[in-house]
């Protein structure tokens, strides 16, 4: 029985979610009005080679260098990022990146898909012909919360009575 | 006779594996120093509760026996295989409370998945990750890839009860030096080397693309680790594809060729011996598969409409071949993209990672020493056939010294690779029957099993329940090659069997 009892309490925990801790939702920006996430243009890329598209997604991380003085702007949305091949002026314009601490710059991309792209590659990319930039993002705050605060003090204070009891125990034994 | 584990025995497994967590405690501190340091505060909390909460299980398992008794080899074998699922166990709590996981199992399929440096993922929108959180993601490659057990050794962490059994026991055979603590911390001086060279290749990389230097440098200790470590986790969601550079994609195909050397052979090329790369078994076998691989895909995308250029053979066919064959994982592929390599690319991919890299190492899969020996077995066999049947036909290799092919030795080669193909084929049967393409569930499997960390796009938060189970475990099994954990089976599967009792 008791054995039984270990092993459910086991599971119980590994399948608990933990949507206490969960990241809040964040206000989104409405999808622009025949612009497709950056899933749906993988998608597309998936299939065909050289679509025409207009792409939506978060500005991530930040501009990276491109061949021929052009940037590389990764946007995501859903969960999954696609590369954009952009003019530097427009790389520039961005004002926020996502990471942790802010959500990047909302970017409304018209562009090619390129399946496999020959000039950089055969990465699954959009080489941008017109970007627009429809939000300039926001900061994100953390704030601490109260449930954490008070496991870390729990946690803390049980472990420091469980280490005075091992030294204790430690010390009996070898006296 | 199957001997089951007394209780002494068990409160002496107990005590150790309290230490090894005691000392995830301790590992904790550096994520924990991140967050303080870029004023991650909830982060900083995070590792604080996983620090202290690790160091409450460790302290608890201690106090089962505080004598620090000496550890027999079957015990040593328990531990080993327990340490991992602790290791686990222990390090999802902080990832748990970030927020970027569904549940509590998805949290634990990660730090699996990063102590046995699979790569494989479950994490939620990793672009918003905290640096503290990714520091911890990427730290547990680079302790699982050096060995739980190595990295508790090196650092003199009281294990001499059993310090050279336990070592054996997570699945190392190193001997570089006569003493098994500067074995071990040989193995780390190794590792700081390329790391510390990795890094600063990288940085450079990142900082000249865009990133600022924090970031890049943050970035390109990551990816150092997780490319030397072969474990091909990723600071952001796309992998390696993010930063869109061929000169990083060959800086980490330098790390990864170098994580899936035999530690034997750096120390041979560090006291200056290079010819044994040349004569070795095991680096002529890894040459020959990497070649084959290479060639399959080679003759894929001459077929493919999609990959036809010369930068795409290097950049998307020698990289995955090298990234599989190394069990690395890094990927500058969409799921989705495989198809679209052609059939034997895919199949050269999966015999890639199949058959891993060499013993000793970081690297997983059935590795080429043993591959070696079963070629060499299979050549020995046939020379004898063709033999007059008075002559006594012998095979020589070479592997750190001249060896004969012996039956001992082609029995065990012979075992492991049945194992791990066993694990594959299940792990793709298990797959299939939850209504995944089969050709899809064995890629998932061996990646899985072989610990690589590639995915055609199976693996996610949305997969069920039951297969981030089988992946746990085929990623644990496969990291240990499989005796410790069955051990562990027949160990538990002892305890609950009923003893007879003795007729008076």
């Amino acid at each position: 029985m008791r054995w039984l009892a270990l092993i459910m309490s086991c599971a119980v925990g590994l399948w608990s979610p933990v949507s206490a801790f969960a990241l809040a939702p964040l206000p989104q920006v409405p999808l622009t009005k025949g612009a497709l996430k950056p899933a749906q243009v993988v998608e597309i890329g998936l299939a065909r080679d050289g679509v025409d598209v207009l792409v939506q997604g978060e500005a991530i991380g930040e501009a990276l260098v491109a061949p021929g003085g052009k940037r590389w702007v990764n946007v995501l949305g859903d969960g999954t990022a696609v590369g954009v091949v952009l003019e530097a002026v427009d790389a520039r314009a961005i004002e926020r990146f996502g990471e942790y601490r802010q959500r990047g710059s909302t970017l409304v991309v018209r562009g090619v898909v390129n399946s496999a792209c020959d000039e950089h590659g055969g990465d699954l990319d959009v080489h941008a012909t017109s970007v627009r930039i429809i939000d300039q993002g926001y900061s994100s705050p953390h704030a601490v919360h109260p449930l954490k605060l008070a496991f870390a003090a729990l946690s803390a204070g049980l472990a420091m009575l469980l280490w005075w009891r091992y030294r204790r125990m430690r010390r009996l034994t070898y006296l | 006779m199957w001997v089951r584990f007394t209780l002494s025995e068990a409160r002496g497994i107990a005590h150790y594996l309290g230490v090894l967590v005691l000392g995830m405690a301790a590992a904790m501190l550096v994520p924990l120093a991140t967050a303080l340091v870029l004023g991650e505060w909830e982060p900083a909390l995070d590792y604080f509760v996983g620090a202290t909460l690790a160091a409450l299980v460790g302290l608890a398992l201690m106090l089962a026996d505080v004598t620090a008794p000496q550890i027999s080899h079957r015990q040593s074998l328990l531990i080993s295989a327990l340490a991992w699922l602790f290791a686990a166990l222990v390090g999802a709590v902080p990832l748990s409370l970030s927020g970027n996981y569904g549940s509590y199992l998805d949290a634990v399929f990660d730090a699996m998945s990063g102590f046995t440096t699979s790569g494989l993922t479950v994490v939620q929108d990793l672009d918003h990750m905290a640096y503290a959180h990714n520091m911890w993601r990427h730290l547990t490659h680079l302790i699982g890839g050096q060995g739980i057990i190595v990295a508790a050794i090196s650092l003199a962490i009281a294990l001499k009860g059993g310090a050279f059994s336990l070592y054996l026991a997570e699945g190392r055979d190193e001997r570089i030096l006569p003493n098994v603590l500067h074995t071990a911390r040989f193995i780390w001086f190794v590792t700081a080397v390329w790391v510390s060279f990795g890094t600063l290749m990288l940085t450079v990389i990142n900082w000249t693309s865009g990133m600022t230097l924090v970031r890049g440098a943050l970035h390109g200790f990551w990816l150092t680790i997780a490319a030397f470590d072969t474990g091909g986790f990723g600071p952001m969601s796309q992998n390696a594809l993010y930063y869109h550079s061929p000169y990083l994609e060959f800086g980490l195909l330098v790390l990864m060729l170098a994580g899936t050397f035999n530690f034997n052979l750096h120390a041979d090329l560090w006291r200056g011996d290079r010819l044994e790369v040349f004569k070795n078994i095991e680096a002529k076998t890894l040459a020959a598969n990497i070649a084959i691989c290479v060639g399959l895909v080679a003759i894929s995308f001459a077929g493919s409409a999609a990959f036809s250029t010369d930068p795409e053979l290097w950049r998307k066919g020698v990289f995955h071949v090298i990234s599989a064959n190394s069990g690395t994982g890094h990927q500058t592929l969409y799921p989705g993209q495989w198809p679209s390599m052609g059939g034997a690319a895919i199949f050269g991919v999966v015999l890639a990672m199949a058959f891993g890299g060499m013993i000793s190492s970081t690297a997983g899969g059935m590795k080429s020493f043993r591959i070696g020996l079963i070629i060499s077995s299979v050549v020995l066999s046939v020379k004898q056939a063709l033999s007059p049947t008075s002559a006594v036909v012998r095979l020589r290799f070479h592997h750190l010294a001249e060896r004969f092919i012996t039956p001992e030795i082609t029995a065990s080669a012979f075992t492991y690779f049945t194992l791990y193909a066993v694990s594959y084929v299940s792990g793709g049967v298990i797959g299939a029957a939850y209504g995944y393409d089969p050709s899809k569930a064995v890629f998932e499997s061996v990646s899985a099993a072989a610990n690589v960390g590639l995915s055609v796009g199976i693996t996610g938060p949305a997969m069920p329940t039951g297969l981030k189970l089988l992946y746990i475990v085929q990623m644990w099994s496969g990291r240990l090659e499989f005796l410790s954990l069955i051990a562990l089976v027949v160990a538990v599967l002892l305890a609950f069997k009923p003893q007879r009792r003795k007729l008076a």
